[in-house]
């Protein structure tokens, strides 16, 4: 036999299988690279679908997509009388002392208390209500005072801060891995410049599941162009904001799970799409 | 000849390492294309997980019917027929058949201006509260011509015009009566304003200052009893998640177990006929979205069909906005013979917000098949008012006659005749239709 000639046979054989195939991929390549929008065209085309249903982008629109997980969420009823202590600036001891109940510490100060679904809220008498200074020593001023009074302060991170004519709330989530939870807020209500009170939602996270990338900001918000448009939702509207976070309106007891969603902030509400399945809702305005 | 003899020598090496290199690229290639092939990106897949159905598909057009219609006859007797009986739907199918002409609507307030005929023979369609907001006529009368979409706010009367092949619709609305006229009616319908078999004798009986329909004899009624099929419920339960892989499941009590993605809810817990399935999506309104109920009712009836199915004759009994939380409700049920089955089987009630469904719930077993029938006769309505007395019917607005329902086993149902009685101010009350006393029934 000769080898030579051969291997010239298959030379040219796998030569023209290899161009043939080249020629696939890149043809391959070609049609991948429309699918796989520069972002500024995501964003054009996200702009021009969501003008015909009257929606109006004010939002910069995030390009992270980072893997997240379903999280194992409870409240943690057995933190109470150390969160009544912290809240009324008394020892641990003293607060079963001041407990009218198991779920309602009462001071001179104030009234801290505790909901069937484990969350706390603190009403503070009007001659102990703290000054804020105005300006923006305002919102160091509140900061500082909530590592005081909140228990597990250090897991929150400030949302947003809305002040008029010093009324307002300040709202917090607690944070996993750099990632709000939505359902675990701090919100701090203030009137005629002073702190009156909060509303504290604390989780602990008891596991964490299904670790997966999550869907980019761009595919949220073309699944919640898809929404509105079979909801026929058509009213003039403004998207003020796009964040990625923890959330779920499924309560069930003290344990449930919050899945990631892409939380966007508009005029007529706050809509959600979880960052796993695209499905989306509208969450509380 | 030197020169002859080195060229085997350097090109055989050469063509092998060539060769090897081509190997290697027609396999580097092949995994490049295997792998770089893009898949279907989908987003939000409403269907793709669907549960296999164990009903039957609907469209919507099929529930906006009349739920009975009365036939007013010439020398003023009233019939009733059942809504789904073959007569009724040959009298809306020539209704659809017309053409609207004119409308014109008589201002007036409800004490001094009515929609009823003065005399017989006429039809009253009883469409529940299907047409308020007058966004289902397209579906429940698709007359050609431009027929307006005004609300109805109760029956609506239809009667012969004084030309040939025209009728007059009337019925009220915001503000008066609106009368319509219609053209090109076919002859069969003014040939069924004429009672046949299918008709029930029905009389109207004034009771504490509420003027009640209710049977003029004692008619036979079937007493069956049925099969309860039983669905697999976890096929079910994986169809309202976009992925089940992500389902996690709280065990809440023995009796009750909660699935969830974190976004969407289903709880399966035991009821009176077996496992009794609530879906929840938990949602807030969006500022200024109303919703029409033809909207509602098409955005519904598919839902249903993607996650498992009607299962009996269903009709849609009620529909209604609830403005406290900008909801939609509507609740389907199941139809015998063309009488209304009373209770929590086969009955699924869904709500909307924003467009979507938002809740729904449904006993997860339904009426299978029947494994005996038999007739009886029951009371008619003046022989049930003299049995229950009027001490029993203060307060009374309403009596319905249909069935009832009773577990004989956990597998077997009865369905028996019963009278619904509704009061104001007060719960409703079943009764026996043979005898007159309180039903007990289950899921009732």
């Amino acid at each position: 036999m000769d080898f030579g000639r051969v291997k010239t046979l298959l030379i040219i054989v796998f030569l023209l299988l290899n161009l043939f195939l080249g020629y696939q991929w890149q043809g391959l390549q070609q049609s991948v690279s429309i699918y796989a929008e520069p972002y500024a065209d995501q964003v054009a085309n996200l702009q021009r679908t969501f003008s015909a249903h009257n929606i109006t982008m004010k939002a910069s629109v995030p390009q992270a997509q980072p893997t997240m997980f379903l999280l194992r969420v409870q409240t943690n009823p057995g933190l109470f009388l150390t969160a009544a202590a912290t809240a009324l600036d008394i020892k641990p001891q003293q607060a079963s002392e001041y407990s009218s109940g198991s779920s309602e510490v009462i001071t001179s100060e104030g009234r801290f208390v505790m909901n069937e679904h484990g969350q706390y809220r603190l009403l503070i008498n009007a001659r102990y209500q703290p000054l804020i200074p105005r300006g923006r020593d305002g919102a160091a001023f509140v900061r500082k005072w909530l590592a005081k009074h909140v228990v597990n302060y250090g897991n929150y991170a400030m949302l947003s801060w809305k002040m008029s004519r010093g009324s307002g709330v300040a709202s917090f989530a607690e944070v996993f891995d750099g990632y709000p939870i939505f359902s675990a807020p701090l919100r701090v209500y203030m009137a005629h410049d002073r702190i009156t009170g909060y509303f504290q939602t604390a989780l602990e996270i008891t596991g964490s599941l299904d670790q997966r990338s999550v869907i980019g900001a761009a595919s949220a918000l073309l699944a919640l162009a898809v929404f509105v448009d079979k909801a026929h939702i058509n009213m003039d509207n403004t998207i003020q904001s796009v964040r990625l976070g923890y959330d779920s309106r499924m309560v069930q007891g003290h344990t449930w799970y919050v899945a990631p969603v892409w939380q966007v902030d508009s005029s007529r509400g706050v809509f959600e799409i979880n960052a796993f399945t695209a499905e989306t809702g509208v969450g509380a305005s | 000849m030197k020169k002859h003899l080195a060229m085997p020598r350097v090109v055989e090496p050469v063509k092998t390492v060539a060769l090897a290199i081509l190997v290697c690229a027609s396999v580097l290639l092949s995994t490049l294309l295997w792998t770089g092939t893009p898949g279907q990106v989908t987003i939000d897949r409403p269907t793709f997980f669907s549960s296999p159905l164990y009903g039957r598909r609907q469209e919507a057009g099929d529930f906006v019917l009349p739920q009975s219609i009365g036939i007013w006859t010439r020398a003023n007797e009233l019939f009733r027929l059942g809504g789904t009986s073959a007569t009724a739907a040959q009298i809306v199918t020539a209704l659809r058949q017309s053409r609207f002409v004119s409308g014109v609507l008589k201002k007036g307030t409800e004490g001094n201006i009515s929609p009823i005929p003065s005399s017989g023979p006429y039809l009253v369609f009883n469409y529940g509260n299907l047409l308020y907001d007058g966004s289902l006529w397209a579906l429940a009368m698709p007359v050609h011509g431009n027929l307006p979409s005004i609300p109805a706010l109760g029956p609506v009367y239809v009667t012969p015009g004084s030309k040939t092949a025209t009728c007059i619709m009337s019925f009220a609305t915001v503000g008066g009566v609106y009368h319509e006229v219609l053209d090109n009616v076919p002859h069969s319908l003014f040939a069924d304003m004429t009672p046949n078999d299918q008709a029930v004798p029905y009389e109207q009986i004034p009771v504490n200052h509420a003027l009640l329909h209710l049977p003029y004899a004692g008619i036979m009624m079937r007493v069956d009893t049925w099969t309860l099929a039983q669905p697999v419920a976890s096929h079910i339960i994986d169809s309202y998640f976009v992925d089940p892989s992500l389902i996690q499941n709280v065990r809440g009590s023995k009796r009750s177990t909660f699935y969830s993605d974190g976004t969407r809810g289903v709880r399966v817990q035991d009821g009176p006929f077996g496992n009794v399935l609530t879906y929840r999506s938990p949602s807030s309104p969006v500022k200024g979205f109303k919703q029409s109920m033809a909207q509602s009712l098409l955005t519904t009836v598919p839902f249903i069909d993607s996650h498992g199915g009607f299962v009996g004759s269903d009709v849609l009994q009620g529909m209604r906005q609830l403005t406290s939380s900008s909801e939609t409700e509507l609740e389907f049920s199941d139809m015998i013979d063309g009488w209304p089955l009373f209770g929590s089987l086969d009955r699924i009630s869904v709500r909307l917000q924003n467009g979507v469904v938002i809740w729904l719930n449904r006993n997860l077993p339904y009426l299978g098949m029947e494994l005996s029938q038999e007739r009886q006769r029951i009371l008619s309505g003046t022989q049930l008012i003299a049995v229950v007395g009027q001490k029993t019917l203060r307060g009374v607005t309403n009596i319905t006659l249909g069935y009832g329902t009773v577990a004989l086993t956990e597998s077997t149902v009865e369905c028996v005749p019963v009278y619904l009685l509704k009061f104001r101010g007060r719960p409703s009350l079943y009764l026996d239709a043979r005898t007159g006393k309180p039903f007990f029934g289950t899921g009732m």
